[in-house]
């Protein structure tokens, strides 16, 4: 669910509290279910363990509440190579895409390599879903394939639309 | 020399106050199928006008099957997209006053092929893209997909070594388009030539070998996808 | 909605549009001079001989006086067909124009009376310069020498004559750009094209005005001065309703003959005459006109050179050549107008059609159909359509003539009555060659591809 990816991303300006990540969570995705507490203290100690964040600040009262967290290097590295990872299309899966897009208008990061990749990705797999049928397979199967590809198709829509918007925000801003 | 289908190089054009291409270059290998998308005003079009020898660009160079546009005299250019390119475009192509079979033996007829064997080829054309049923319909009384079926076997009468398709399947329903873009892919394949389809429609680009986006008038990316 | 709004809404706004309204008035006040003048000679009255020494011989025969008021008549008509094909010239920006005010709510009706308003401006503009076109024409008819004045001068009639041909020419023109089917967008969503050419009712139609003319012909000599006015109606009004309904029937069929060529160039010309029919047929109805005034003045005067020597004209007039000289100087006079005015019709109905197609040109440009080659299928086209039906109009003046110059015998040899359509025929493809060449900035602009860029 790239929940641990998207910690990471929510320390990238900065070490934070596990509230500050939560808030942060919740802020960039308002419409979704809010982050619980709990999940993102494991999340951020499977993160320390794997040294992808390393603890910066232990608090006065020493409880989990007080620790601050920062991203070590290898952290960073991580992170940018999630961002520019296209995800494999699967019905299901696109949630990550869009986390994944969320998560660099948020950082800031390039999304060229990104669009270029995920956009090869969709297209391949919308190709295999048309030209997969055969004339004597069930219409059902026909069906659930057509539904996916226009689906992947919507996706792909909503995804240069996105970055079309963040490459002008750029643009204005300079 | 090269053996590719198509060059562009650094290609620049302007409508006026308009900069369309701010220095655009495109291979295309013969045989391939590429799919130019993009946004609409980013220049796809333009690019497949300038490279199909319809505009002039400003600057840059055009080699279509290995000669340079700009260098040959009037005739021979014409000559040139007479016989080694073919074009299909969304709509209105087609010549309202003729039949089908006439409107698909016109280019041999202005090669100068004699009347009776153009008809042969235009008709074995317009069965092969399954419009041999209104062969000697007028467009205005045809469907959309009909004429457009027909515009791919005029494209493709003359054997060309690629063909140019702006938005082929733009003007049509989901299933006339689907049909006509498997025509297309088929018949350009079946005469070994190169595809170069200007598309906005995601559906469309993905059966291309690769795919290039335009922005603003520059390539944004290059994908392979196959 | 209120005049004031009606007339804004009509108001030319493109110079295409301009043009188009240029032509129009233009037509109407020639149509309108040409009226006056016929009037004008009405006043003096077809029967008896008048011996003025101020009139022309032409004037002073009555017979030879209502052939010259006949011309005029038929001089008029030539022009009010130049103006209804400029009517009927639409413009894409004006098509536009009409289909967005029906889009924006306004009714087929409102529509049609924006067409109607616009076509009566022209009408009446085009009245108000029929009365000093008139006069030009009468002075310098009046600057001729004597053989050549064949208008009597003007008096103080025809400032009443005027304004009544102003406004019938006003209300005429609001009536048929209130009805025409061109530009008058009455529901954008079922603008269906106009239907394949009904030949049984075309064919039906000539027949009936062939028959009516013929009935005009015979009844002419043996009527009152009352029937005689009515004879020359139907005479005139026959043939022009023959030549205006068979007109469309010959250009579709010489366009299926053009198709069946090897010549893609032939075959394309024909294809175009064959969706045009319609346009085309207007304008050869035209040239069908302008052949028969131009073929009755040169048989008439190639009568007077063959019978030179009997005819009691020579005692009235004293030099016979002079009045062969003014005969030809006449006809060549009506000749040229009816040239000009056929090119004109030629190359308004051209262009029109260039503008309107210039999309599956530019098309057609990708091909190798560049401008040498659409200009040389144009000038198949004009010249396809425009020799057939001056010859045919020539023939038909040439045998009006015949059979109308009872007093002068049958000097008339048959050779005459072959060579002038031959020679006509001529003249014809000069005009549509040099229309086609008069074409050339229109057939550069039709097939830019600039215009692929259009939506």
């Amino acid at each position: 669910m790239a929940t641990a990816e998207l910690v990471l991303g929510l320390l990238h300006s900065g070490p934070a509290h596990g509230y500050d990540v939560k808030r942060g969570h919740d802020e960039w995705f308002p419409d979704s279910r809010p982050l619980a507490f709990g999940q993102v203290y494991t999340t951020l100690a499977r993160l320390e363990r794997d040294e992808l964040v390393k603890v910066v600040d232990k608090g006065s009262e020493g409880g989990p509440e007080r620790t601050v967290y920062g991203l070590t290097q290898k952290g960073r590295d991580h992170l940018a190579t999630w961002l520019a990872e296209p995800i494999h299309p699967a019905m299901g899966a696109v949630d990550e895409m869009v986390r994944k897009v969320v998560a660099t208008i948020r950082t800031g990061e390039d999304t060229t390599a990104f669009l270029a990749r995920q956009r090869a990705s969709h297209l391949r797999r919308i190709r295999e879903l048309r030209t997969a049928a055969g004339d004597e397979e069930a219409t059902s199967s026909k069906l659930v394939r057509d539904y996916i590809a226009l689906h992947l198709d919507a996706d792909l829509r909503w995804l240069d639309s996105a970055l079309d918007q963040i490459t002008e925000q750029k643009e204005t801003r300079r | 020399m090269t053996d590719l289908a198509l060059e562009v190089l650094r290609v620049e054009y302007a409508y006026r106050r308009d900069v369309a291409l701010r220095g655009v270059s495109l291979q295309v290998n013969p045989g391939e199928v590429v799919a130019v998308t993009g946004p609409s005003g980013c220049g796809k079009s333009t690019l497949l006008h300038c490279a199909a020898g319809i505009l002039r660009p400003q600057g840059g160079t055009v080699h279509l099957a290995g000669q340079d546009l700009a260098e040959l005299p009037e005739a021979a250019r014409t000559r040139l997209r007479r016989t080694k390119l073919g074009v299909v475009m969304q709509f209105g192509q087609l010549v309202p006053d003729l039949t089908l079979v006439d409107n698909v033996a016109l280019p041999l007829l202005l090669e100068g092929h004699d009347r009776a064997e153009s008809r042969r080829s235009a008709l074995s054309w317009l069965e092969r893209v399954g419009a041999a049923a209104d062969a000697y319909g007028v467009p205005a009384e045809l469907s959309g997909g009909q004429n457009q079926r027909a515009a791919v076997a005029r494209a493709l009468v003359t054997g060309p070594a690629i063909v140019f398709a702006d938005e082929p399947t733009g003007s049509l329903d989901s299933q006339a388009g689907e049909q006509v873009l498997d025509l297309l892919l088929n018949s350009a394949r079946h005469g070994g030539a190169a595809l170069v389809i200007v598309t906005h429609d995601n559906l469309v680009a993905a059966y291309a070998d690769r795919e290039v986006r335009m922005r603003d008038g520059v390539i944004q990316h290059e994908v392979a996808l196959s | 909605m209120k005049l004031g709004t009606l007339i804004q809404l009509a108001r030319p706004r493109s110079a295409t549009d301009n043009r188009r309204m240029r032509l129009l008035v233009v037509s109407i006040g020639l149509a309108g001079a040409f009226l006056l003048a016929g009037w004008r000679i009405k006043r003096l009255g077809f029967n008896g001989e008048l011996s003025s020494s101020s009139y022309s011989n032409y004037l002073q025969e009555d017979g030879l006086r209502s052939g010259i008021a006949i011309a005029t008549v038929l001089l008029a008509v030539a022009a009010c067909a130049l103006a209804i094909q400029a009517l009927k010239l639409g413009t894409a920006a004006r098509d536009r124009r009409l289909t967005t005010l029906r889009l924006a709510g306004a009714t087929p009706d409102q529509v049609r009376r924006v067409g109607a308003v616009e076509a009566g401006l022209g009408g009446l503009a085009g009245g108000i310069l029929a009365g000093p076109l008139y006069l030009v024409l009468a002075m310098m008819v009046q600057a001729l020498p004597r053989l050549g004045r064949v208008l009597p001068p003007p008096n103080a009639m025809d400032l009443v004559t005027w304004p009544i041909v102003a406004v019938i020419l006003t209300a005429a023109a609001a009536v048929i750009g209130g009805t025409l089917r061109r530009g008058v967008i009455v529901d954008p969503l079922t603008a269906t094209p106009a239907g394949p050419l009904r030949y049984r009712t075309a064919l039906i139609v000539g027949g009936v005005g062939l028959v009516a003319s013929f009935l005009g012909y015979f009844s002419v000599f043996r009527s009152s001065e009352t029937m005689l006015y009515l004879n020359m109606v139907l005479l005139v009004g026959g043939m022009v309703v023959a030549a205006a309904a068979l007109a469309p029937v010959l250009v579709d069929q010489l366009g299926r003959r053009l198709s069946g060529s090897a010549d893609p160039l032939k075959v394309l010309a024909g294809g175009r005459l064959i969706r045009t029919a319609r346009s085309a047929g207007r304008t050869a109805t035209l040239l069908v006109i302008c052949g028969m005034v131009a073929g009755i003045g040169a048989l008439g005067v190639a009568a007077a050179i063959a019978d030179r020597e009997g005819t009691p004209m020579e005692q009235v007039s004293g030099s016979s050549v002079w009045f062969m000289v003014t005969g030809f100087g006449l006809t060549a006079a009506a000749a040229l107008f009816t040239a000009f005015v056929a090119g004109a019709a030629l190359i308004a109905g051209a262009a029109d059609d260039l503008l309107d197609q210039r999309r599956q040109f530019a098309y057609l440009s990708i091909f190798g159909v560049g401008e040498a080659q659409l200009r040389r299928s144009v000038r198949y086209q004009l010249t396809s359509s425009a020799a057939l039906p001056l010859a045919a109009g020539l023939m038909a003046g040439c045998l009006l003539y015949r059979f109308y110059s009872r007093g002068i015998g049958p000097g008339t040899s048959v050779l005459w009555t072959l060579g002038i359509p031959i020679v006509g025929t001529g003249l014809a493809w000069l005009v549509a060659a040099a229309a086609t060449f008069l074409l050339r900035g229109q057939v550069r602009e039709a097939i830019d591809p600039k215009n692929l860029r259009l939506p």
